[in-house]
Order: structure tokens, then C-alpha cells, then sequence
């Protein structure tokens, strides 16, 4: 890889810098899924009709906050930064969460283990996890993407030595073969991500919606 | 939820008022420093009292409303209408690469390689403009993607091979025949554009990739609360903040009914 315009080795800068981002996304994606697919069971599967107007307020609460703002009011308050990841994450992988949890929570082969006795564990892993495994993997591909795109200005805001820092200091001294360079990283670990997912589809046998 | 509606609609519509006339409602210019009055509390003369240059911090929230008012909806217009236009004229391969390739790179970090190259000693006028084009150039994908999507099932559809077998041209079958079934997909692309411009800009501007000054814009707004002293001090300092979830819940309300309705009509 070529050099920055302050005559730094690229390679050398993003090795430096992915660690930090990596587990920023790592956890903040995982958190992320885990609380917007709590939400959407109990969304779905609440007897109580209040239930998913309360978990629709709070997703739709935590949409109006910019991530940033959020970034800094947890960097103040010296809380894990991931959770800002993840509570951004929330808002935006609800709705996919719910459309597809209530297909499948109509399909025949769930009504058919539920009426076996099939007991909770064995039906969240196997039938609806097993039933929705494509397109749970095609929206963790769209999660990472959010969640990078979202550790830019956290990481920028709050000091955080990773690829997004990295990604406005190079826009900010207009440093265009360190961003081209980060652009092509990116764009590579994305596809590769959503290749990989594809390969899982097709190993598991199902289709990708 | 009709009730939010209506409430969501009103607040909505008195915001976008305030904003437009902006000259009207504002007591000062957003650009007029009183020099004797230097991050003054709220009083009677500042309502929500003044920056460190001494202005008006009211005068600039409503103004700063005003050019997300003009702009967000502007800029989301021009990626509906790219999308809609790359993925009518553009061959399908092209367009399927390219999607791919603009939606696996982070929306904002596309906007910061676009945005370092604009040139330094630009006016802040031509400064917003060229913020905004950007964000709706650099957002074209999404909506291409779902359009391009629509169109492979009107490619299908018996009607338009009886267009074209009847020797109607391009144009016509696109503007007669085409957009009516397009319609819905391109109000609903621009409605959902619309919130996630808002909070790019507000994630812009406190990164100071935003509007630039003096010109006032939600996101520069907000940089005052890079510095929590000042706004533990100083609560007020949270006003744009409250505008903008304000009108991003307004917005979520407004746009979660049409989604109900339509899952209404779709499973029933």
C-alpha cells in the first residue's frame, strides 16, 4: 500500500487503527442484534397489547437521537461506547426484526412444533432461527455497514484511535490516498462479509429473500 | 394514534412555517453579534440566550430550521430522482454493481472522501448548497436499488409489452405508463430519506464537516455540546437538540401509519 500525504505507510496506520474499530463494531453490532431482536419478540409474541407500542416508542425514541449526540453524552458519562452501536442499531434493525418474526411466526412449520409440545428454546433455535437464518445473515451484513457508519463520528467525537478517527482526520487534511485506501478496505471487508453470508445461505439450504 | 397524528402533523407543519419564514419570526439576523451581551443567559431580549460571538441563539435555531426545511427535502428530491433516473436509463449490470458497491460503503464515510474534496475558501452559501448536493448525490443507491427492483417486475408485466408493442415511445411509456406504478415507491423513498438526512447533517455538523459558519444548520447547532461543562452549566444549550427529536419523532409517527395501513392491506 502507498504511503499517506504525511509520508506515513498506510499499511502501517490501519493496522494501528482497526483494532480499536473492530471491537467497537464487534460488540456494538452483537449488542445491537440482541436488543433489537428482544424487542421484536416480545413486539411479536406479547400477549399485552401495550407491549409493542411501548417497544415501538422506544425504537422510535432512540431514532431521533443523532448517534453522535449519543456518543458524546456516553463518553461524558465514561459508559461503553459499543452501546452506542448498539442502541443505534436498535431503531434501524427493529422493523426488518419484526417483518420477520411475524413471517415466520405464521408458517405452518412452527404451528406444527408448537402444537407437538416443542418447548421455547428448542423453537427460537431450531425452527425460528433455522427458518430465517438467510435473511437474519443479510441484515447482519447491513448491521455491520450501520455500525461502521456510525463508529465515524463516535470514534471522531470521543477520542477513540480507530478507523473512523482516522477516516475525519484524512477528510480533514484532505489526505486522498489514505481515504481511498480506507474507502477499498472497507468497501473489500463489507463484500467479503456479504460473501461469506451467501456461502452460509447456500450451506444451510435456504434462499436469500 | 390518530390523535398522534394530528398532534405530529401540527407540530410539524408549525415548524416548517416558523422555518420558511424565517425573517418574520426571527428577532435578529442569525449572523448579529451584540458584543455586550457574550454567552448570556436566557433573558427577555435573548430567549434562549447567545453564543460566544453573542448571537442570538433563538434567531439562529430559526433559521437554522429553515435550511433544513429547504434543503433536507431538496436533497432527498435529488436522490429519488437519481435513483429513479440511473436505474431507467442505466443498464442493469451497471446499476446492480454499483449498488452494491455505494451500499457497502458507509453512507457518511462516502460523504467525508466527497465532502474533503471540495475546495477550502468556498462562501458559506455555496458551502450549504454543496453540502447538500452532496448528501443527495452520495445517497442515490438505496433508492436505485428498490426502484431497479420495481422496475424488473413492471419489465414483466403484459401491460408494457402491449406499450411498446403499440410503438408508443421511451419517454411516453416512462411518463405515462411507467411512473404512475412508480409513484408510491419513489413517496415512500423520499419520506424515509428525509429523517436519516436530518441526522446525517446533525452528525455532520458536530463533526464540523457540516454547514459552515456563520450560516446556521441543526448539525452546528449542536456543537456546542462537545463541551458538557458548558451545557451542564447552561441547559438551554439542549434546545436544538429537543427541535431536532422533536421533529425526527413527528416524522417517525407520520410515517409508522401508512406503514400499518399498508401491512393492513397486504396480509388481510
Amino acid at each position: 500500500m502507498a504511503e499517506s500525504l504525511h509520508d506515513q505507510p498506510i499499511a502501517g496506520l490501519l493496522r494501528e487503527r482497526i483494532k480499536p474499530t473492530a471491537w467497537l463494531i464487534g460488540w456494538g453490532t452483537a449488542g445491537g442484534c440482541l436488543l433489537a431482536g428482544l424487542l421484536a419478540s416480545c413486539a411479536v409474541w406479547s400477549a399485552h397489547p401495550a407491549v409493542p407500542v411501548a417497544t415501538a416508542s422506544v425504537s422510535g425514541l432512540l431514532l431521533a437521537i443523532p448517534p453522535a449526540v449519543l456518543g458524546l453524552a456516553f463518553f461524558f458519562l465514561q459508559a461503553p461506547l459499543a452501546l452506542v452501536i448498539a442502541l443505534a442499531l436498535v431503531p434501524r434493525l427493529y422493523g426488518t426484526l419484526i417483518a420477520i418474526l411475524q413471517d415466520v411466526n405464521v408458517s405452518p412449520m412452527l404451528i406444527a412444533a408448537r402444537a407437538r409440545g416443542v418447548g421455547p428454546i428448542v423453537i427460537g433455535f431450531r425452527y425460528i432461527a433455522g427458518a430465517a437464518a438467510s435473511r437474519l445473515t443479510a441484515l447482519l451484513g447491513i448491521a455491520v455497514v450501520i455500525a461502521f457508519g456510525t463508529a465515524v463520528p463516535v470514534e471522531a467525537l470521543c477520542d477513540v484511535p480507530g478507523l473512523g478517527q482516522l477516516a475525519w482526520h484524512a477528510a480533514t487534511a484532505r489526505d486522498l490516498p489514505l481515504l481511498c485506501a480506507l474507502a477499498l478496505i472497507i468497501t473489500s471487508g463489507v463484500t467479503l462479509l456479504h460473501a461469506m453470508g451467501d456461502i452460509l445461505n447456500a450451506g444451510l439450504g435456504g434462499e436469500r429473500a | 394514534m390518530k390523535l398522534a397524528r394530528a398532534i405530529s402533523m401540527l407540530l410539524l407543519a408549525l415548524i416548517v412555517i416558523v422555518g420558511l419564514a424565517a425573517p418574520l419570526f426571527a428577532p435578529y439576523k442569525y449572523d448579529q453579534q451584540f458584543r455586550e451581551s457574550i454567552a448570556s443567559p436566557p433573558s427577555k431580549r435573548f430567549l434562549i440566550g447567545t453564543d460566544d460571538v453573542g448571537r442570538d441563539r433563538l434567531s439562529r435555531l430559526i433559521y437554522a430550521t429553515r435550511i433544513s426545511v429547504l434543503l433536507v427535502p431538496a436533497a432527498a428530491l435529488l436522490s429519488v430522482a437519481l435513483g429513479l433516473g440511473i436505474s431507467l436509463v442505466g443498464p442493469r449490470w451497471l446499476i446492480s454493481g454499483l449498488t452494491t458497491l455505494f451500499l457497502s460503503l458507509p453512507w457518511i464515510f462516502a460523504f467525508i472522501v466527497m465532502r474533503s474534496e471540495l475546495p477550502l475558501n468556498t462562501s458559506p452559501a455555496v458551502s450549504v448548497m454543496l453540502t447538500f448536493a452532496l448528501m443527495g448525490f452520495a445517497g442515490w443507491a438505496y433508492p436505485a436499488r428498490v426502484f431497479s427492483g420495481s422496475l424488473r417486475q413492471i419489465e414483466q408485466s403484459d401491460w408494457l409489452l402491449c406499450c411498446r408493442a403499440s410503438g408508443m415511445p421511451f419517454l411516453r411509456i416512462a411518463g405515462r405508463c411507467i411512473w404512475p406504478h412508480l409513484r408510491s415507491v419513489a413517496v415512500a423513498q423520499f419520506r424515509v430519506l428525509i429523517p436519516a438526512y436530518i441526522l446525517s447533517e446533525a452528525s455532520l455538523g458536530l463533526l464540523g464537516l457540516g454547514v459552515a459558519e456563520p450560516l446556521p444548520s441543526w448539525g452546528t447547532m449542536l456543537l456546542e455540546l462537545r463541551r458538557p461543562d458548558l451545557v451542564q452549566a447552561n441547559p438551554w444549550l439542549l434546545t436544538p437538540l429537543c427541535l431536532l427529536m422533536v421533529v425526527m419523532v413527528c416524522l417517525e409517527i407520520l410515517d409508522a401509519t401508512p406503514r400499518k395501513a399498508t401491512a393492513g392491506e397486504i396480509t388481510s
